[in-house]
């Protein structure tokens, strides 16, 4: 590919570049795996790839995903990055580096964390049962380019009433990684009354293509809580479906702190399939530099009686960009809904982008459904008092550009995560600005 | 320590101070008093260092040091304070957190090493007592919800904290009730020293009974137009600006 090269031309040659690797692909044993693979081979030879004129993609360029090298396979022998966990916070470790599956904890007796390759026979059926059922491909080309790109995942499941220890899932780089396109899939399944904290962190600079599809399902009266830590600016191409059903009376609680990358988009879709499902989602974001974030969120209410809270607040620095897009769908019947959602975000400079787009779609009359938006810059009047106290302006703008995010960092579920998250954004925020290039 | 000269101040081209003259030594207490608008704030504001104000002509020599060409946050290191008259409120940063930050600010700047958490803690605790404010406002968002009154006290707490050798109250008394007025005029009276010097901006006679000042002056069209003894708010108190204002017209 030349620079010379169209967007449609670069499109058409991913398209094709991608039907190759997959053909390629040796037939695989696991039914459920054999037959996700070609329904997304079919799916993604008739969904064309994002342009400029696709709605949910009009902030998001594909461009980025489309360079030399980002569809080859990772190279096979790969060294273990350092992955470091947060300190104390103990719990097992899922590592997937380029893709593969590199480490998986042991387990207590009613979970199953395993590879698809290696499963058994009860996960064998669970995998054929949930493989794929909850992550839509339809007009989502990157989730059937993973599927029909599947070799292997991780299924974590949680038996009946089962109280599950802290899980970790690590999507890593490796750290002498060329480009390469990973596709890691990751199935979690929490059955009747099963809980599970689930800390996920994406590591890596490298200008790696990471096509990340996470299904989530949630049955009655279990509980999830789900922290997902993606901080490391860089040339990292990252692009995250999570596609959750939330049961009767379960509870998915979201928090997230985020930085922008070259390219960083995550897709959530959370369902609320039967009465009583309780959701929460949190969102703090920092990006600086030329970096790019987009979410773009979709809470379906199906079922009546159920309530979801989403809390986001940004701040965007420099060149960046970040993108929200909340989608609020109450179904018709999804009657005594309430939700919310707030997003807040500050420019820290003048040629920072932020756009915030609401979108309610409500079909029933007796819900609560509140949606506001803001997009504002540091009150200047603060900025003047902390100073006046003594309180040098850098310091003074972060102490206010923190007390933004507090809202969303305090709701983080553990105390040793929300301790860690803060000086890692701290740090980012303080980083002198990057030489813009020409 | 602090020589005002000739001080000519606009905002956004219309002026407000008009060839101000004022000196104070330390250890002297000076109210500044006039009607609305007369530019009692906007002189508050130009010490502070607040943006928006710009000095056309003259000059504010602080211990000889030019205070104009300094940031607002230098101005603080070196001990100039100003109680608000509107103290802003910050939601999600902890009261404690920033007493925290702006004390080692200044200690900083005197080559001391930051506070431990317990003994500010201490410190923290013991002035909230001082000022009448239950130590929760402590854990609370700056000026989070506080009241009038509530605010005020914050304001002295700070000062208190703070140590300042120059401390400007921008009409700290308004709005305050007779109590509150009583434990703010302790508050001041403890600072008093002989290494300090305080100004007072008010409107009112009321605070002058409580914190007697060495000069009064009243501030009018931008200018002091007559300054006196303690007797002269009583005065005041007595016959308002009128006589004084038409007298200077």
């Amino acid at each position: 590919m030349t620079m010379a090269s169209t967007l449609e031309q670069r499109l058409d040659e991913f398209t094709r570049r991608a039907r190759e690797r997959s053909e390629a692909l040796a037939a695989d044993a696991l039914p459920a795996l054999a037959a996700l693979r070609e329904a997304g081979r079919k799916t993604f030879a008739t969904t064309s790839l994002p342009g400029p004129k696709t709605e949910s993609w009009k902030y998001s360029r594909v461009g980025p995903l489309l360079e030399e090298g980002l569809l080859d396979r990772p190279q096979a022998e790969t060294a273990v990055p350092d992955v470091t966990g947060i300190e104390s916070f103990d719990a097992g470790r899922i590592l997937i580096v380029d893709g593969v599956v590199r480490d998986l904890p042991a387990t207590a007796d009613g979970i199953t964390v395993t590879r698809f390759a290696e499963a058994g026979a009860e996960a064998a059926a669970t995998l054929g049962r949930e493989l794929g059922q909850l992550a839509d491909m339809s007009e989502r080309p990157f989730v059937a380019l993973n599927s029909g790109l599947i070799e292997d995942g991780v299924l974590i499941h949680v038996g009946p009433d089962v109280q599950a220890d802290s899980l970790e899932l690590v999507i890593a780089q490796s750290g002498d990684a060329g480009p390469h396109g990973a596709h890691p899939r990751v199935l979690v399944v929490l059955e009747t009354g099963a809980s599970l904290t689930l800390l996920e962190r994406h590591l890596g600079t490298r200008a790696v293509f990471t096509n990340s599809v996470i299904e989530v399902r949630i049955r009655d009266e279990a509980r999830l809580e789900h922290m997902r830590l993606q901080l490391d600016a860089g040339a990292g191409r990252s692009l995250t479906a999570l596609d959750v059903a939330v049961g009767r009376n379960a509870r998915y609680d979201l928090q997230q702190a985020l930085a922008g990358s070259t390219f960083r988009r995550n897709e959530i879709r959370i369902r609320c399939e039967a009465p009583g499902g309780e959701v929460r989602v949190g969102g703090a974001t920092l990006t600086r530099n030329r970096s790019h974030l987009d979410t773009q969120m979709c809470l379906e209410h199906i079922a009546p009686h159920c309530s979801s809270n989403q809390v986001f607040r940004a701040l965007a620095g420099e060149r960046s960009k970040t993108v929200l897009n909340g989608r609020i769908h109450i179904h018709p019947g999804a009657q005594k809904t309430a939700a919310e959602l707030s997003s807040r975000n500050l420019l820290l400079s003048h040629d920072a982008e932020i756009d915030t787009k609401p979108e309610l779609e409500i079909y029933a009359d007796d819900v609560k459904c509140a949606h506001g938006a803001t997009v504002g810059r540091l009150d200047e009047r603060a900025l003047f008092y902390l100073r006046s106290r003594g309180v040098a302006e850098t310091q003074a703008r972060m102490l206010l550009s923190f007390a933004f995010l507090t809202a969303v960092v305090d709701a983080f579920p553990v105390a040793a995560v929300r301790d860690a998250v803060r000086p890692v954004l701290e740090a980012a925020f303080l980083a002198p600005a990057e030489a813009s290039r020409p | 320590m602090l020589k005002i000269s000739n001080l000519h101040v606009t905002i956004a081209g219309e002026t407000i101070l008009n060839g101000l003259d004022l000196e104070i030594a330390a250890g002297e207490v000076h109210a500044i008093m006039g009607p609305n608008g007369s530019g009692k704030s906007t002189l508050a504001a130009v010490l502070s260092g607040r943006e928006g104000y710009e000095v056309t002509e003259g000059s504010i020599e602080y211990f000889g040091e030019d205070l104009t060409a300094l940031e607002p946050e230098e101005r603080a290191w070196r001990g100039v304070f100003l109680a608000f008259q509107y103290p802003v409120e910050i939601p999600g940063v902890t009261n404690m957190e920033f007493l925290r930050a702006s004390v080692d600010a200044l200690r900083a700047h005197r080559g001391e090493a930051a506070t431990s958490a317990v003994d500010f803690m201490k410190l923290a605790r013991a002035t909230c007592k001082q000022v009448g404010l239950d130590t929760d406002f402590l854990k609370r968002g700056v000026n989070e919800g506080f009241s009038g009154g509530e605010k005020k006290r914050n304001e002295l707490l700070q000062m208190l904290l703070l140590e300042p050798k120059l401390a400007v109250l921008d009409e700290t008394d308004s709005g305050l009730d007779i109590d509150a007025l009583g434990v703010v005029a302790d508050g001041v009276n403890t600072l008093r020293s002989a290494e300090r010097a305080i100004i007072l901006i008010t409107h009112y006679q009321r605070l002058l009974n409580h914190i007697v000042p060495d000069r009064v002056h009243v501030l009018s069209g931008g200018r002091i137009i007559r300054s006196g003894g303690k007797e002269l708010a009583l005065e005041l108190e007595e016959k308002g600006y009128g006589w004084l204002t038409e007298a200077a017209a």
